[in-house]
């Protein structure tokens, strides 16, 4: 039953694995934290498997369990502190040379800054703020994934975005030139 | 979804270029949150064995992970065992039952004076009953007068002490001996610690046979002194059937002790409701009408109860 269960989730887990994986580092403050998150919903996801109804809505039941164990996750967070965690972030496997090394390691730094703003989040707001502005997700979406209504996602949303903007405030830092061209919006990355 | 159509924030160069920083780092971890993505099939293989070790780990470790997972479920669980353990898990310990008061009377007592002594010790205890031994060892004869009683105040020994060296002046050698009667139980620690609390706390009764108000006053003060009450009043008197006690103590003991209790008593055979007064509780005169006839209600005391500014009458009704 189990073998068969892990079979069916492959199957359904290969057009959106990309897409998760993504999601599961945009909510942590590490590429590997992101990893283990993928790796620890699958499980559970493998576990409850029988619980899918319907396969076709595959997409949103294995976000649904991605964001409870991110919120599980982030109640451990007292405990996690006394596990050391490998940050793969600052342990690139390879450094692009040139022109593209410089502007590769501006990107990554500026990852790395807005992963640890999005850290200092709230996990609700902090779920809100990336389905949202990262994933380019509706409200109505979000609140289907987070499991509450649409005006708690807007609120969620908005004080997520007030605390990241005073961080961003207290940083004093601006750009000396143009911003990073942003995708076009309500479409996922 | 633009993250910042609906700022709620100002729009000065600060705001904005908080903005177009913020913007400029969300495209960065969008297009860093892509880099080097496990291959699906190494993925898949890591997950396929993780799941291997996840069906073989044990109860123990899935409890851990729950634990772990739920801080404050598993808070909730350990004050409920702790709870559990304090109100079942039974432990042994000693609990004061009363207390046996024994004079000891050396040598020959005449039989008319035995029966008084026996009678004062009982009255001075507060007993309801005596019991006199007389022994004889080696040709000398002593007589020891045993009262059990439920509670031996501080000022009870002290006469009790005086009763036997007063003895001593009327030419009888006497020694007085004031024991706690303890027993063993087996019971929860909760049940320990509300007996640790029941020793704190203190109760006289008071015989009013053959005594004038202003004996049975003095009596109830001293023995209200003698708990920690302060400045005392106490008015006693008689009308026909009813006997109208009226006491008024301030609130705060003197002494250390958490609770103060009174017993007002009438005549031994009638019925002693015991009124017990949190002296650590501020309450108010309603309040306190209201808790003492509770208190005498549920004693099936039938009384008339008083309070004006912190002072109590009790007008007892008694049957015939």
């Amino acid at each position: 039953m189990e073998d068969r269960n892990w079979l069916q989730l492959q199957e359904l887990l290969e057009p959106i694995h990309v897409r998760a994986a993504a999601l599961a580092r945009r909510l942590c403050r590490s590429s590997a934290d992101g990893d283990d998150l993928l790796q620890e919903a699958l499980l559970r996801a493998w576990q409850k498997l029988s619980s899918l109804r319907d396969p076709g809505s595959f997409r949103p039941w294995f976000y649904a369990v991605l964001i409870s164990v991110h919120r599980n996750r982030a109640r451990a967070s007292f405990w996690r502190r006394f596990v050391p965690l490998q940050r793969n972030g600052s342990e690139p496997e390879h450094d692009p040379a040139g022109e593209d090394g410089l502007l590769w390691e501006e990107r990554r730094m500026r990852a790395h800054r807005l992963s640890n703003a999005l850290s200092r989040l709230p996990a609700v707001q902090r779920e809100a703020v990336v389905l949202a502005d990262l994933e380019g997700y509706p409200i109505d979406v979000i609140a289907g994934l987070q499991q509450v209504s649409a005006s708690a996602v807007k609120s969620r949303l908005s004080r997520g975005r007030e605390r990241l903007r005073r961080h961003y405030q207290r940083l004093g830092l601006a750009p000396r030139g143009e911003p990073f061209p942003l995708l076009p919006e309500g479409e996922p990355s | 979804m633009n993250p910042h159509s609906n700022a709620p924030g100002g729009s000065g160069p600060e705001d904005l270029r908080a903005e177009a920083l913020l913007k400029g780092d969300m495209e960065a971890l969008r297009q860093c949150s892509l880099e080097r993505l496990p291959r699906f099939e190494n993925f898949a293989g890591q997950l396929s064995e993780a799941s291997r070790l996840k069906s073989q780990e044990g109860y123990f470790m899935r409890s851990i992970r729950s634990i772990l997972a739920h801080p404050g479920r598993a808070a909730a669980l350990t004050a409920a065992g702790v709870a559990l353990i304090l109100t079942i898990v039974p432990v042994t310990y000693q609990r004061t039952v009363g207390y046996e008061a024994r004079l000891r009377v050396a040598g020959p007592v005449v039989p008319g004076s035995l029966g008084q002594i026996a009678s004062q010790w009982k009255g001075l205890l507060g007993a309801e009953t005596v019991e006199a031994r007389t022994e004889t060892r080696s040709g000398a004869t002593t007589t020891t007068f045993v009262a059990r009683v439920p509670a031996l105040p501080r000022a009870m020994r002290n006469a009790a002490m005086a009763f036997a060296r007063g003895l001593a002046a009327r030419g009888l050698t006497a020694g007085a001996e004031l024991d706690p009667r303890v027993e063993h139980v087996l019971g929860s620690v909760y049940a320990m610690a509300a007996d640790r609390i029941q020793e704190f706390r203190q109760e006289f009764r008071i015989d009013v046979r053959g005594k004038t108000e202003a004996q049975i006053e003095q009596e109830i003060r001293s023995r209200l002194q003698a708990v920690g009450a302060t400045n005392p009043e106490v008015k006693v008197s008689k009308t026909g059937d009813q006997t109208r006690i009226t006491i008024h103590t301030d609130k705060a003991p003197t002494n250390r002790r958490a609770l103060e209790h009174v017993t007002v008593g009438d005549v031994p055979e009638s019925k002693v409701a015991r009124v017990e007064i949190h002296s650590d509780h501020k309450m108010t005169d309603a309040e306190t009408k209201a808790e003492v006839e509770r208190q005498l209600k549920a004693k099936g005391v039938d009384a008339e109860v008083q309070v004006i500014n912190g002072r109590i009458n009790i007008d007892v009704k008694h049957k015939k």
